[in-house]
């Protein structure tokens, strides 16, 4: 997986591209750093080129929100596209998430 | 032992050793040491194979490795010598002279490759030649090194002692790979006495009129995939299909821990889907760290009511089979185990045929690309679920389908399960 980040006041949209799995665990560790950030900030991840999610990757979500919870942040997930929100609905993830189409 | 063929030369060159000796020294770790630079490896416990027609050069040789400890030098007496007694030798690193008579050092080199114990073992080859196309035929012969001659000290312990430690490195790598394979084998072999045994489901699933089939193939890494059978009473069976998330030592320790939590049920929370997956959540959610879950399926097949009560947690969808060939996708969605404390999972009721099927499976049936690096998806799944229904166990049949374009061992264990009745 690759990332870019967008700052912009008040919010960091962080564009992920590629596959999101079991071996983007470094990757991600590196990505949690950009959530230190003052509370009532935002944190988006924008999965507009997000082709693959697997259950790491899913894993990956719930750990990025509970930090943005201890931190008063807020997550946004955006545009994921038609496979990777199947698996986000199979586990009824819009009842935890914030999820922008 | 060597034979008689081989002469080990004891190392005494005092004279020389003496005018040399202030270039060539012990340091305090013990490690000899060249023009003041430390060696990357001691060489002194390495064994060393020297194949060189020249007396004088198979002097100096011995020469300058005895300067760094290595005492223990074998020579051959030519290239077919060497292919004789490599094996026998069991030599830390060959030196080999290109000029060896009728078998050259290059065409011993490419052979000696050619032999399990000439394989890996650091080959270098000295070469009067400066031409660029020797020492490429050299290389291209499996040379791991090629040095000029004259050989010089310095260059010769330096050369020596990288290809020793590298060749130690992979030694070392390979040792360590081998035993977390047996560690990962002895994981699966436990994993697997997790599942239910198949004389144990034969019984259960006769007793009330069932046919179950089952497959669990646990993956090369090892994999958090989790199946379990509970009687309820004569009519009522319980069935779990769980898989942990991620792979590997962690999702297959979940497993395992699953396994107790699940044991611990009583007859009553059996006997209810919902119950038995919201106190599964509750005890997971004290356990796991966050970003750890497990998807879940619990279903109670009621062969007097015909009946299928379930709650799940975001399974794959299982396909459910009526009469006239029907097949029908049932709702697998439902919030993880182990993620959200509290979460209450609800029951789900569906009326079953007097004949139909039941199949459960993981994920690695719908995600897994063939050679052509294409899934299966869930359609695909379907599509190959009708193709068997007539066949004699239809679960067999979609196995085979499903592993002919696909080369195992699977990136997720691979569970399915097919119940049948009627």
């Amino acid at each position: 997986m690759n990332y870019q980040i967008k700052k912009s006041p008040g919010m960091v949209k962080i564009a992920l591209v590629g596959r999101m799995c079991f071996s983007d665990h470094a990757v991600f560790r590196e990505i949690m750093k950009i959530f230190d950030l003052p509370a009532g900030e935002s944190v988006v991840f924008d999965m507009s080129d997000l082709e693959i999610i697997d259950s790491s990757g899913l894993g990956m979500l719930i750990i990025a929100r509970d930090e943005s919870k201890k931190r008063g942040l807020d997550f946004i997930i955006e545009n994921p596209k038609a496979e990777v929100r199947k698996l986000m609905d199979m586990a009824k993830f819009e009842r935890f998430f914030t999820i922008r189409s | 032992m060597v034979g008689d063929d081989f002469l080990k030369i004891s190392n005494n060159f005092s004279g020389l050793e003496t005018a040399i000796r202030p270039v060539a020294e012990k340091t305090s770790q013990g490690c000899a040491s060249l023009y003041g630079l430390d060696l990357v490896a001691p060489l002194h416990d390495c064994r060393i194979l020297i194949a060189d027609s020249s007396p004088f050069s198979r002097k100096t040789l011995t020469r300058f490795l005895s300067w760094f400890g290595v005492t223990d030098v074998v020579f051959a007496k030519d290239g077919r010598d060497v292919l004789d007694r490599v094996g026998e030798i069991g030599a830390n690193l060959i030196l080999l002279d290109t000029n060896l008579g009728s078998l050259t050092g290059i065409e011993t080199c490419r052979l000696l490759r050619t032999l399990p114990a000439g394989r890996d073992v650091p080959i270098v080859l000295q070469t009067m030649s400066h031409s660029d196309q020797t020492r490429a035929r050299c290389f291209q012969a499996g040379a791991s090194d090629v040095i000029s001659k004259p050989v010089n000290p310095g260059e010769l312990i330096a050369r020596l002692g990288y290809h020793l430690e590298r060749r130690a490195m992979i030694a070392e790598l390979k040792k360590f790979r081998q035993r977390i394979e047996r560690d990962l084998e002895i994981a699966r072999t436990m994993q697997l006495a997790l599942i239910p045994k198949p004389e144990r489901v034969d019984r259960v699933a006769k007793q009330r009129g069932l046919t179950i089939n089952s497959r669990f193939e646990s993956c090369d890494e090892i994999g958090g995939d989790f199946w379990s059978l509970h009687e309820i009473d004569e009519n009522r069976i319980g069935i779990l299909v769980a898989d942990f998330s991620g792979h590997g030592i962690a999702a297959a320790i979940n497993a395992f821990r699953f396994d107790a939590l699940v044991s611990r049920r009583s007859k009553a929370e059996q006997a209810d889907p919902g119950t038995m997956l919201t106190n599964l959540n509750s005890d997971l959610c004290e356990i796991l760290p966050v970003g750890q879950y497990c998807t879940a399926f619990y279903g109670v097949i009621d062969s007097h009511s015909h009946t299928l009560t379930y709650a799940s947690a975001a399974q794959p969808n299982p396909f459910l089979g009526g009469e006239n060939n029907v097949v029908k996708i049932i709702d697998g969605s439902g919030v993880y185990l182990g993620c959200w404390s509290g979460e209450q999972y609800d029951n789900r009721y569906l009326s079953l045929g007097a004949k139909g099927f039941l199949f459960l499976y993981s994920d690695v049936l719908t995600e897994s690309p063939d050679h052509m690096g294409t899934v299966l998806k869930e359609d695909g799944l379907e599509t190959l679920v009708k193709n068997v229904l007539n066949d004699k166990i239809p679960l067999n049949s979609l196995i085979d389908t499903f592993t002919a374009p696909r080369r195992g061992p699977y990136h997720d264990d691979l569970t399915a399960i097919w119940i049948s009745w009627g």
